[in-house]
Formats: C-alpha cells, structure tokens, sequence
C-alpha cells in the first residue's frame, strides 16, 4: 500500500495548540476524511508514537515534553474546558485545563464547557468530524480563511507563552528532602502535589517562590491566586548524629546523660504529645453526641464481623485509640509498631502504617540542617494531627463499610471521606538563603476537617462501650483510659502511657521500664 | 576492470532515468520558467516533439526554481494519465493522488479540489513562500473543460495569499486541437490565465549543445569522490589525456546524416543519450577508443532508436 500523508494546515496554525485544536484543523483542511481516516495514516507514519496525543502533537512543534505523562493526562480531557472565542477561531489549548486558569488570558472569557454556538457539550476528539458547527466542529475553506492568524495580532498569543513558561518553571526544589531524623519514617506524601501545574494552589506557589511571576501579572492573566500559608524557618547545619532510634533512648535509664539536643527533642516531643492529644480529646467530646465517655483501648480483639454484626464502634474512640497506639509505638515499641497497626478490621481499607509526626531534619544537596525550635515544634505538632485524621479517614470509612449495605456506592463514599482531608496534608518545602519556607493551606488543620457528618449522626458510643465491657473483664490490660468529663491532664497523660507500658509488657515481651514521664515533662 | 559488477551496472549512465544532463534546452526553460514567475505569469504551456526530453527537463528544475530574492519556489509535479472519465472531478482526483494524499470513493469534487489546496498551501508555508508552481505533464490527454479545475485552484489559492503558476506539458502534434479549443471565447477565462506564454522545447540542434552535454560525461562522477563518468569506462584513455568532448564534432557530424535524410528538427535527449552511453560503455569500452569511427556512431545512432522512433510517430 502506497504510503499517504494528509494535510497539516500551517497556514491556520497557532502557539500552544492543543492535539484536540490540531485535530479540528486537520479535519478542516482534509475535508470528507474521518478522524479514523486521519489516525489511519498518523499511525501509519508514526508507528513509534502509541498514543493520538503524541501523534497528533509530534506534528507541531512545542516547548513541552508533550509526551510526558502529566501533559498526555492533562491532554485527553483540556477540550471539556474552552473560551467561546478561541474556539470560533480553531483555537484551544491545553493550559486551559488548569483551575488556577479562571479567563481566557486572550480574550478575557470564562471557559465554558458547552459551546456557544450549538449549545452541545464539546465533542471528543472522535467526534468533531460529526459536528456540523463553526465553533466545534469541521469548518469549511471559506470560514477557514477567516481564522488565518493576522501578523499583527501574534501578540495577544504572548500571554499564552507566558503561562507556558509558568508551568514549565516549575518548583527547582528536588533537592531539598524534610526527613525524620530517626529513618524509621522518610515518607511524607504529597510533598510535590501542590507543586505541580494542576494543583490550583501552583500559582500562589509561583508568587511565593519566583520573582518572575508577580501576583499582579498573574492575575491580568486570568489566574485565580489560591490563598497559601508560609511558615518560615531559619536552618543550621546539623552537627549530631542520631544513631541511636529514640525508643532506645525513653527505655534507658541513662537518658539523662544523653545529649542535651535529644534530651530537648525528647521533652519536646512529649509535650507536643501532651497537647495535641489534650486537643484531640477536646475535640471528639465537642463532636459526638454527650455524654461521652472517651475510652482508649487496643481494639485487638474486633474483626469485620463485629462491624457488620455487633454493635458498631464509636470512630472517635476507636481513631484516638488507633492514633494513641500508633504514636505511643513509635516512642516506646518502635519495633513492634508493626504489628500493633495490624488491625484486622483496618486490613480491608488498605491500613498501613499512618503518618507518623517527626522532628524535621532538612538535607540540602546531601547535607543535614535543622530548623529552629518553634518550627521544629508546630511541624511535629502538624504531623500527629495529620496522623489523626488519617486514621479518622480509615475509621469512618470502615464504619461506612459496614452501615453500607446496598450496593457498589459505598465504595466511592470510602474513597470521598478518604479524600475530604487530602488538601490538608498538601505541602510544599523550599529552601533559600538559609531559610526553609514550608507552605501549606491551613492552619488549624482540625478546624478544616469534615466529618461525614450523615454516617455520624445519632450514633452514641454508649450501646458499644456496654458491648465491650465483656472482653474488657476478660483482657482487663487492653483497655488503658477512659476520660468520663474528667480533664485530661499531665497525670492523666502519664497514666495512659503506663498502661500502654503494660499492655506492650503482656503482649510483646519484657521491656525495659520506661523513663519516668514525670520527669520528663 | 577494478570495479563489481553491482557497482559497474549501477552506474548512472545504465539507468537513464538517473542521468540528468543539464542541456541548454533545460536552462533555456529555466530561463524562461522564471521570467515567467518573476514577471507575475499566472501560467504558461511547453510543447515539444515526443522523445525529446521535456519531462526529463521539467523534473530536473523541480528543486531549482526561485524567486527574485533567491528562495526556493515549492513545485509540484503531476502526470495526466488516459482515462475514460474526463471530468473535473478526475483531475482533482488525479493531482490528489499524485500528492499521495488519500482519495476514496465517496470524495466529492469540492472534497478533492479544498483538500489540493490545502496541501498546496502547507507546502508554501513550509517553503515560507507566497508562489507555487504546478507542472502538468501530457496536458495532451486533457479536454479543454479540465482546465476549469486549475483555474479554481488557482482563484481559490488568491484567497488564501498564495499565488499558483501552472505550466502544462504536452507533445505538439497531440496538443495541437486543444490549443486551439482554448483559443475560442468559450475559453477566455483559461487562455488569460494559462496560455498566453508558451515556450516550444527542442533537443540538441548544434555542435556546440552536443559538446556541451558531452562534456558533462567528462566532469560529472560516479561516486561523487570518484571517477567521471568517461573515466570510469575509460580509464587508460582519461589518463592519457582523451575526453569524450573531443568527439562531439564527428558525433554532430554523423547526426547530421540523419537530420537531413529524415528531417528531424532537433535531436531529442533520449535518443542521444542512448547513442552516447552504447557508444561510451560497449563500443568505446571494447574496441578502444582508437577504433571510433563513423560506422561505430551510425551503429550506435540505430541502436538508440531514433528512426525507428521517427517511423513510429509519423506513421
């Protein structure tokens, strides 16, 4: 079969058009031949290229990797998002799919997702050759040569460069690593997500980050500035060496001969502890139904079957017990924590291991530096909430699991509460001249946490706790607190840990006894 | 011989549609080719006796033509073929599938002629140039209502800033009656535009043009870095001093013979180049070139075909 080739159509060609403005231009200078037709013959002469994106865009020339994975993604859905006017002209491109995006930077228009002329969605990019409309579909030579693009009017296509550049710039911070100085917990997802062109926070992080983009040149070009908060810290470079993991350290009776810097992050830790479950249990007697009488147990003994059969357990009482567990593990039994986040009941939505709070210790290019004190500490503190409602997340959503008995749908309501608190994790590190910037988008990150409130409601720990009281008097040493009303103070917080002691003690072996609390707080 | 026998019959001279002599036949049509396009020619025709070269001459200056300012013009080539169907339609059909561009059964003509255009502006835009040039070859085998579709092609290019040459080629004695027909009022539109230039192609008409082709055996080499192509069958005799040219008075002289007995108005390039390659690559290579002679000439003559040919298109 005698190789073909189809027309391009330099003459209508734009800066930045999109695979789906290149497929409405070719249809129109290749007119009577499908999209197959086109795709056909692509295929044919790009057999390396697998997917239309890439074909279609190898055909022009652009500045983007637009066979990278984000700009392939970000391609195959950009046309559901266009300016009525850009769109009458053949033009789109794929920078319109981006949210922080609010106008058309050429035209000034909001991107609409139906055109304006037919009134129809925008077709897919198979379907344009079915269109029989000026803005949407194949057009013809006549109302082609009104699209010629005018020397004179290239210009306004400069703000389009501009954004390109915006999204090419991006964040220059892979060097930078925020690690838990322990090792034992490197992972903080999502570092990156805000930094990247889809996020709608990206180009507040442009404004924060890079002298080019000011706010106001932004914003004449359409772009909608998500707020962003920044905690600024300054870094030194860190001069000891932690090669010892801190459960070590709260077991030994040596703690107080051991640096002064650990003994400092020890205290700190534990005061953080203190007072962001002090907070924590604050916050679950003010959301759920009084009286509430918020109880801290292991929960080993529960299996899915007690959430579909039995009495369902209170989240709040099960998310602080989790929380608890997990965070005292971390202290005192790093080597069993493990094993003690092996909740049978957990294991069906994918538990692993929550966020863990840390201590920062900032690398850049290879070397270790460490913020300051107050930094150091609402990071740690930020961390534990994070953990909470990581687990909350996983608590509602297996309380869902069990209330949802109808159907498939409950599926997406487990995945939308996992989301709810998504943003709130989102953050980004940078470091300059000395000086760590971390962003984030909030500050009291309980406050901006929804509960879903309709699996919630009317739900009393009540008939639960009455349900538990049976294996509580079997295995006395798995339940370690209950706050009835009572204010939940440092002796209170020491106990709890005792008990915790115990349970460990009776369950995983001998240990050393742990360093008074008391005298460390 | 030092040389294979792949490379031996490879070479340009045993392929003759790889041997591209510059003629003074084809600088004159480049000459008047761009006269053409630089005094603003919408179109032109070139006829000339069969066998004489003229498409040979014309996919030869596919590449070379160039404005005023020294950019090169974007030129398509298209060869009429015979057909029973001779509508406007075919010829958009035609020039379609010469721009390997796909044709399918359901293609309107309106489909066929937009989609031409398109491909003859994304080759000016890619050749940054505002003119394009379309040969059209065997224009004998055209009806005068075909020359509708370039003059659409022609309209609908001015509105996109593109500014169409079309130059047709075709055999005198066949074109004859369709010259005439355009000459009538029915065709007025298609004469101004097409067909108030012409140029009649001629082969080789004296010793000098003789010499002038057979002194590009002398410079031109197989490979590039290599040999010329007398060289490359005449090794000895090259290194001696021998050039080919220096054959061209007896060669001329013998041609002559025929010219006067058959009243050949020039000799056509394929039948001299199919006499001078027999002579350089069997007779010369053979029996030395101290052995040439006229008889050596006429044979070759005979063997190239020319009266045969002559026979052929007279009767």
């Amino acid at each position: 079969m005698n190789k073909r080739i189809i027309n391009i159509g330099y003459l209508f060609a734009r800066p930045h058009e999109s695979a789906y403005a290149i497929v409405r231009r070719i249809l129109s200078v290749n007119p009577g031949l499908t999209y197959s037709d086109i795709d056909d013959i692509l295929r044919a002469s790009q057999p390396n290229q697998r997917s239309p994106y890439t074909r279609l865009s190898a055909l022009t020339e652009q500045n983007h990797d637009v066979t990278s994975k984000y700009w392939l993604e970000l391609s195959r859905a950009s046309y559901k998002r266009q300016c009525p006017i850009c769109a009458s002209e053949l033009y789109h491109t794929d920078i319109y799919a981006l949210d922080w995006l609010a106008r058309c930077p050429i035209h000034n228009k909001a991107f609409i997702s139906r055109c304006s002329e037919c009134g129809k969605p925008w077709p897919a990019l198979r379907d344009i050759d079915k269109r029989d409309c000026p803005s949407c579909g194949r057009v013809s030579l006549e109302y082609l040569r009104n699209t010629v693009l005018p020397a004179a009017s290239s210009l306004s296509y400069q703000s389009i460069e501009k954004l390109y550049s915006l999204v090419d710039h991006g964040m220059g911070d892979d060097e930078l690593i925020i690690r838990d100085p322990d090792g034992a917990f490197l992972e903080w997802p999502n570092w990156l997500e805000i930094a990247q062109p889809t996020s709608k926070y990206y180009a507040a992080l442009m404004t924060k980050n890079h002298s080019t983009f000011s706010h106001d040149d932004l914003v004449s070009s359409g772009i909608h500035i998500h707020e962003v908060k920044t905690q600024s810290t300054r870094i030194r470079a860190e001069r000891h060496n932690f090669d010892v993991t801190q459960d070590q350290i709260y077991r030994t009776p040596k703690l107080k001969q051991a640096p002064s810097v650990w003994r400092k992050s020890i205290r700190r830790m534990l005061d953080s502890d203190f007072a962001v479950m002090q907070s924590l249990v604050a916050w679950s007697e003010a959301h759920s139904i009084p009286p509430h009488n918020i109880s801290i147990d292991s929960y080993r003994h529960l299996g899915n079957d007690h959430f579909t059969d039995g009495p369902r357990p209170c989240v709040f009482c099960l998310a602080l017990s989790v929380w608890f567990f997990h965070v005292m593990a971390r202290h005192y039994a790093e080597y069993v924590a493990d094993d003690i986040n092996n909740y049978p009941f957990l294991a069906d939505n994918m538990f692993k291991r929550p966020l863990s709070g840390f201590e920062p210790e900032i690398i850049v290019g290879g070397k270790r530096y460490r913020p300051d004190e107050s930094f150091t500490k609402w990071f740690y503190q930020r961390g534990l909430l994070l953990s909470f409602i990581e687990i909350m997340d996983h608590a509602c959503a297996t309380r869902i699991t069990s209330d949802a008995r109808i159907g498939d749908d409950w599926k997406l309501e487990v995945q939308s509460t996992l989301d709810r608190s998504y943003l709130e994790k989102i953050c980004l590190g940078r470091v300059s001249k000395g000086h760590l910037d971390f962003h984030y988008l909030n500050d009291n990150i309980l406050e901006h946490y929804e509960l879903p409130w309709q699996y919630l409601s009317g739900r009393s720990c009540h008939v639960y706790q009455q349900f538990h009281t049976k294996y509580k008097r079997d295995n006395p040493e798995s339940h370690i607190a209950s706050f009835d009303n009572k204010a939940f103070d440092k002796s209170a917080f020491d106990a709890t840990i005792t008990n915790f002691d115990i349970f460990i003690d009776k369950h995983y072996g001998s240990l050393p006894a742990p360093a008074p609390l008391s005298s460390l707080l | 011989m030092n040389q294979t026998s792949h490379d031996y019959y490879d070479h340009p001279v045993f392929s003759p549609h790889r041997l591209r002599l510059m003629t003074p036949a084809i600088t004159t049509l480049s000459d008047t080719l761009h006269r053409w396009l630089w005094t603003g020619c919408t179109g032109g025709f070139v006829t000339g006796s069969a066998r004489i070269g003229k498409t040979t001459a014309m996919l030869t200056l596919l590449s070379t033509l160039r404005t005023r300012g020294g950019s090169g013009i974007p030129t398509e080539y298209v060869s009429i073929p015979v057909r029973d169907q001779r509508t406007v339609l075919s010829v958009f059909r035609n020039l379609c599938w010469s721009a390997q561009l796909p044709v399918k059964e359901r293609d309107r003509t309106d489909h066929l002629s937009e989609r031409y255009v398109h491909y003859l502006v994304d080759r000016a835009v890619e050749a940054r140039c505002q003119y394009i040039v379309l040969i059209v070859d065997e224009m004998q085998h055209l009806v005068a209502n075909q020359f509708n579709a370039f003059a659409e092609l022609y309209d609908t290019l001015r509105l996109l800033d593109v500014t169409l040459m079309v130059v047709f080629v075709g055999n005198d004695q066949e074109s004859t009656g369709l010259l005439e027909q355009v000459e009538t009022s029915r065709y007025a539109h298609i004469r101004g535009r097409f067909f108030t230039q012409s140029l009649t192609y001629r082969g080789l008409i004296s010793k000098e043009q003789v010499e002038v082709c057979l002194q590009q055996y002398d410079d031109m080499r197989y490979p590039l870095d290599g040999p010329t192509y007398t060289e490359f069958f005449l090794p000895q005799a090259v290194e001696g001093g021998w050039k080919l040219a220096s054959l061209s008075s007896n060669i001329w002289r013998i041609f002559r013979h025929y010219q006067s007995n058959y009243q050949i108005e020039s000799w056509g390039m394929q039948y001299f180049t199919a006499a001078v390659n027999t002579l350089l690559t069997d007779f010369l290579t053979y029996h030395g070139i101290d052995e040439f002679d006229d008889e050596m000439m006429h044979e070759c003559i005979r063997m190239s075909g020319l009266v045969t040919g002559l026979v052929t298109e007279r009767a």
